[in-house]
This record gives structure tokens, sequence and C-alpha cells, in this order.
């Protein structure tokens, strides 16, 4: 735990990076949904690409995914996206500080922020991005409707953060 | 310093399957993202995979309708009754085109049924039965019929409750006898397995308005068709994917009546 607060302190002491994570957040965010409804937004995209139309659109996913699932299963995802930004972030960081592209967490990184792509959900049944992996009816036949896969991934990106907020200390970039 | 440098080393090894990978993940987005892999299935119709304007060709069946016969536009609907997404639009959106549109004469609603297997046997048990009340009643029965299963049901294929359809039948003021006999014996289950397979023979012979994801042409519920009206029975059909907000149709039905 204290890795991992070492991690987060260090990220909010160097504004560049946390502008960074910011903008991944928000990115990862956007394509987690966007990807799990392509036809969706080219439809959209199709009829209009006006900015408050298209967040009509996006805010629309939103809702649908709400009332389908929960407002839990759009923030799970959130978290995922959060978590994302900010390991990929301080891994960049650690990058430029170290030159070390890869650690122990790098792998664990990178599955837990593609593992959350497949935690959200489509405003159409049947077409969701987890029918690619053979589960044909999509979130709706978990228990918890993708918030399974959601925990899953944050599980994942922590325990990367932990290690990355140990290397960071190691190399005595972050404190311990 | 030495084991700072020998993990260096040893991390360095990953740097290429690491860029290889990030390298892929950037591709695959890049062909999500254009439109996905031209696969034209074998069909003589030279469409481009991936095209959200593609026209093609949908016919309204027998299938029930709302609205002025002779409106100029024609909005198809492909539901499901369990899919959660189509009660959305049946009981947020539908309201709206209706008002606007489907009451002022512009617009005439088909809905026409493509239960998914996943949703079974609920979903096609509830297209059974908004058919049968369809039998006793007409279209505009259908409809409202229609709107009792989707205040009904808890959807995900979970379907109504215990007694849900025939409930939904008295109030409706059917004959509740004649209505859980055609329920029983299944008589449109022909009717809702052929629009079922009509859809899947579309998406086949038409694939570049469903080739959107992920390059393979595949189809949702709730799936639009909008198009201008023929007297054939068969418009040529604008592919309208998902619960789409009102906006959407509003811009798509402006566009047309404006053309």
């Amino acid at each position: 735990m204290n890795k991992i607060l070492a991690a987060l302190k260090l990220l909010l002491k160097n504004p560049l990076y946390l502008l960074l994570a910011l903008v991944i957040t928000v990115l990862l965010f956007l394509v987690y949904f966007v990807v799990n409804d392509l036809s969706y937004y080219r439809t959209a995209l199709s009829l209009s690409s006006g900015p408050w139309f298209l967040w009509k659109i996006f805010s629309h996913h939103l809702w649908l995914i709400s009332q389908a699932t929960s407002w839990a299963n759009v923030a799970a995802v959130g978290l995922v996206a959060a978590l994302g930004g900010i390991n990929l972030s301080l891994t960049l960081l650690r990058v430029v500080r170290t030159k070390v592209f890869l650690g122990r967490e790098g792998f664990s990184s990178l599955l837990g922020t593609l593992g959350g792509a497949f935690a959200a959900s489509c405003s159409a049944c049947g077409t969701a991005l987890i029918s690619l992996i053979g589960v044909s009816g999509g979130l709706a036949l978990f228990p918890l409707k993708g918030l399974e896969i959601s925990l899953l991934a944050v599980a994942i990106l922590s325990v990367a953060l932990y290690f990355l907020g140990k290397s960071l200390v190691e190399f005595g970039i972050a404190g311990k | 310093m030495a084991k700072r440098k020998l993990d260096f080393l040893k991390y360095q090894t990953l740097f290429l399957p690491a860029s290889i990978l990030l390298g892929g993940l950037a591709i695959a987005l890049a062909i999500i993202f254009t439109g996905g892999i031209n696969i034209n299935k074998g069909s003589n119709t030279g469409n481009v995979a991936g095209d959200p304007n593609q026209q093609v060709p949908v016919s309204l069946d027998d299938d029930p309708v709302l609205g002025d016969p002779n409106a100029p536009l024609t909005l198809v609907e492909f539901v499901d009754y369990e899919c959660p997404f189509c009660q959305s639009f049946a009981n947020e959106t539908f309201s709206q085109i209706k008002q606007r549109y489907i009451d002022t004469g512009k617009v005439k609603f088909v809905m026409r049924d493509f239960p998914l297997d996943f949703h079974d046997p609920a979903a096609t048990t509830s297209a059974i039965a908004a058919n049968c009340a369809r039998a006793q009643g007409g279209d505009e029965t259908y409809f409202s019929y229609h709107d009792e299963i989707f205040t009904r049901t808890a959807a995900n294929g979970e379907g109504l409750p215990s007694g849900g359809y025939a409930a939904a039948a008295q109030k409706l003021n059917l004959n509740t006898s004649q209505f859980n006999s055609c329920l029983e014996g299944e008589q449109f289950k022909s009717e809702v397995t052929a629009d079922v397979d009509y859809l899947s023979q579309l998406i086949q012979d038409y694939p570049a308005p469903f080739s959107m994801d992920y390059g393979a042409p595949t189809i949702g519920t709730p799936a639009f068709f909008l198009g201008k009206s023929d007297s054939s029975g068969t418009i040529q059909a604008q592919f309208i994917s998902g619960a789409q907000p009102f906006e959407s149709f509003a811009q798509a039905i402006d566009a047309l009546l404006n053309e």
C-alpha cells in the first residue's frame, strides 16, 4: 500500500505527468466504450459530427449502460481507465528518468488496461467486444453484468501500480 | 548500482516484444476505427465493407404498422423483446419519435422480430405473444401489447413474471383463452423465425453497413432501417444501429424529409 501511495505522491508532485495521466484516463474511458459499439458511433458520425451531438451520443450511451447494468458498472470502467492512466504515465516517467522501459508490472499493466475494454458494454444486444472471445450473449450473461471484469482489471492494475511504485522507490525517484 | 544495471539489461530484452505488442495494438485499433477489413462475402452488391451510409433493400413483409400508411418515410425496427436496449428505446425514445413524426403523418413505423438466441426462450415467446395480440386486435393492439411487454419484462432473457402475458392480454381486453391457446400453440413461431432468417440473410447479402464491428458482418438489437416509403413493400433504407438517442433519429428523418 505504501508503494502505491509513494507512486501517487510522485504523480501529484509532477504536474506534467499528472496531466498526462488525466488525458490518458479520459482517452481510455472513451476508447473502452467506443470500441464496444463501433456501429453505434459510426451511425452517429454519419448523421452529424457536431461536438454537442457527439456529446449527446456518448452520454446517452453511458445512460443506456447504466439502465441495462448499473451506474456502478460505468464507474468501475472509469476506475480501470484512471488506473490505466496512472500506470502508463508513471511508466513513462520512469522511462524518462531511468531509461528502463518495462518492469515486473509491465505485463500486468498492459493486461489490466486491455482487459478494461472488455468490461464496457454497448448500446445494442449482441455486438459488444466480448463477443469476439466467444461470449455471444455479451456482458448480460455475467451475474454482475461485466462488473466482474472491471474488478479483475482493477485488481491487476493495482498490483501493477504496487510494483511500479516499488521500482520507483528502488530507483530513488519516489520517496519511501 | 551494478544490480540496477543488471535489471536494466534484463528488462531491455522485453523492449522488442513490448514494442511489437504495442505496434500490433495500434494497427488493430487503426483497422477497427477505419471500418474493418473488407470481407465482401461473395455478394454481387459491390459494397464497401464498413460503409454506414450504404442503402439496403428492406422488406416490410406483412408486419405491424403504426402511423399513416401513406407517410412519406418508413422506419423499420427489428426488435428483441428481451434486449434491455430495445426496452430503453421503447420506454424513452420511441414516444418522442411517435409524437413528432408518426402522429404527424411523416413516418410510419414497422415492427419486425429479431429475438436473439441467448435471450430465448423468453424473447421468442414475447414475440409470439405480441403477434397473438395482433391477431385479435390488429396493429394498434400489437403496439399496445408491445408497450405492455416492455413495461413488464425483467429483460436479458428473464422474461415476464408468471402469468404476465395473460395479464397483459387481459389489460387490453383481449379474449384470454383465445390468446393463451395462440401462445401455447406457438401459432406465430414461423412468422417470428421468418423475420430472423430474413435479417440474417440480409446482412450476408449486403454486408457493408453491418461490417462496422471488428470487420465481420454482425447485427445487434435494436436495429433500425429508415427510407422513403415505397408502394412495392420494400424500402431502400439506411441502417441505424443501436438504441440511438432521439437526436439521431431526428437528424436522419429530417435529412430525408428535406431531400
